[in-house]
């Protein structure tokens, strides 16, 4: 640690994450584009249910991680716990966002049209405006402390709710077109389902590398708005 | 009654005088559902439309004028509770948080059902629809449902105060989480108009009933880590 910074900047976990992100990509390239085959009726374009299935789950994953982490800072006021909802908001929002981008290009493809209210995708709409909304909070608040505080319980709320959202918007959209029906026409083959397993530990490390990398952002802002107020109260006080 | 409980409907007293004194919340409320009404009237241009399509779009149209003015009425009461630094007197006082997240919801609930005496029979009446229909269901169901949104309006609204932001922000974080309520709501009036009852509207009232416990149970736990400290 050097002597000027109380938070280690930690080179060789960098380098880490930096691996972990790279295998990941890699083995999510050589699953979806090398590894599955293309798709009788869609094309190449099904290939895009390889990184967009695993992309929503690693957002879920991400916002019940947040939602915990909320729980854990009003229980505690530990700021290490805010640090973690704070990634996972961040890194959750991405993967959000990158299956409402996803979703689309499948839709009009499978569908005829970029937008469709079926359930999935509004779904993960609802979800991504609810953590959006708890990254607005954060950036409108007046303190870290105040921030901290109404970001866990936006978290909180959000994550809490989501279960209902998602059945409602089933219930709500009925029938939707299944993906993983076995022994059905167009269910997956097993190089479909090697592909899509690899699409789902590719996508998991990748997320891995990111939420460590968030955090690590998140413990170095902490550590210079820290820095700062010590400065300030030096100031005034000499 | 308990000091807790004097103190509690003490509070809810002086804030239903106030509000029947100034409109402060109400009267804005008022307005911006009918103003809701009115713009769907003309864009939707109902008098093209024909019964059964005006039938499926009322549920729809009357539920977000419920949710718009809820927010304009709730983000209002808090704004000038917060001005008025009525806040910090109430912060100060003994009252337990659990209690005064409970006034605050009771208070936004009337309001919401105070709009909606006036604007379920302006719907009936802008989009022509049958006056025949169960009431007492069609009651129930617009209590649960504004009760639940009473519930998120009061923990989120208090948290837009605390960060002195309004109805925008306010919208912002209530409306994809109450997108259930919205759901449910709409679908189980949809039903009530079309003459069946709540037990055809399945499974929407239980959407409702768990959405207005679980907001609830949300509002009384996490009400304190909102406030303006």
């Amino acid at each position: 640690m050097s002597d000027d910074n109380s938070v280690p900047i930690g080179r060789s976990a960098a380098v880490l994450c930096g691996v972990l992100f790279l295998a990941g990509a890699l083995l999510l390239l050589w699953g979806a584009m090398l590894h599955a085959p293309t798709e009788k009726v869609m094309g190449n374009v099904q290939r895009i249910f390889y990184f967009h299935v695993p992309s929503a789950a690693n957002a879920m994953l991400a916002f019940v991680l947040a939602g915990g982490a909320g729980i854990a800072y009003l229980a505690t006021r530990r700021s290490g716990w805010d640090e973690i909802g704070r990634a996972a908001v961040e890194t959750g929002t991405l993967w959000a966002t990158i299956v409402l981008i996803t979703g689309p290009i499948w839709a009009r493809s499978a569908w005829g049209t970029w937008w469709t209210w079926e359930p999935r995708l509004t779904t993960s709409l609802i979800t991504w405006l609810i953590f959006l909304g708890a990254m607005l909070v954060r950036k409108v608040s007046h303190n870290a402390e105040q921030a901290a505080r109404l970001a866990s319980v936006i978290a909180i709320v959000g994550v809490l709710n989501l279960p209902v959202v998602y059945l409602s918007v089933h219930w709500w959209r009925g029938n939707h077109p299944v993906i993983f029906k076995r022994g059905a026409e167009g269910a997956l083959t097993p190089e479909m389902w090697t592909a899509f397993i690899a699409g789902m530990i590719g996508v998991t490390l990748m997320h891995v590398a990111l939420l460590y990398a968030a955090w690590r952002t998140a413990q170095l802002e902490d550590a210079v708005s820290a820095r700062e107020r010590l400065m300030e109260h030096e100031e005034s006080a000499g | 009654m308990s000091g807790a409980g004097r103190a509690s409907a003490a509070l809810f007293a002086a804030d239903l005088r106030r509000e029947l004194r100034t409109g402060e919340a109400l009267v804005p409320m008022l307005m911006f559902a009918m103003i809701v009404l009115v713009v769907a009237g003309v864009t939707f241009n109902l008098p093209e439309m024909g019964p059964d399509d005006r039938r499926r779009l009322a549920p729809g149209i009357l539920w977000t004028a419920i949710a718009f003015a809820m927010l304009v009425g709730q983000a209002r009461a808090l704004l000038v509770d917060r001005d008025e630094e009525r806040w910090q007197g109430l912060l100060l006082s003994p009252l337990d948080r659990t209690a005064l997240f409970a006034v605050k919801w009771l208070e936004g609930l009337l309001l919401g059902l105070a709009v909606e005496v006036l604007l379920v029979p302006l719907t009936i009446v802008f989009f022509d629809l049958p006056p025949g229909i169960r009431w007492g269901q069609f009651a129930l169901a617009l209590l649960l449902g504004t009760g639940g949104l009473a519930a998120l309006g009061t923990l989120l609204g208090s948290l837009t105060t605390s960060l002195g932001r309004g109805e925008a922000m306010l919208s912002i974080l209530v409306l994809p989480v109450a997108s259930p309520i919205l759901i449910a709501g709409s679908m189980t009036t949809a039903t009530l108009l079309a003459g069946g009852a709540l037990g055809d509207a399945s499974p929407w009232p239980a959407v409702l009933v768990s959405t207005l416990g679980l907001n609830l149970a949300l509002g009384a736990i996490l009400f304190e880590s909102v406030l303006v400290e």
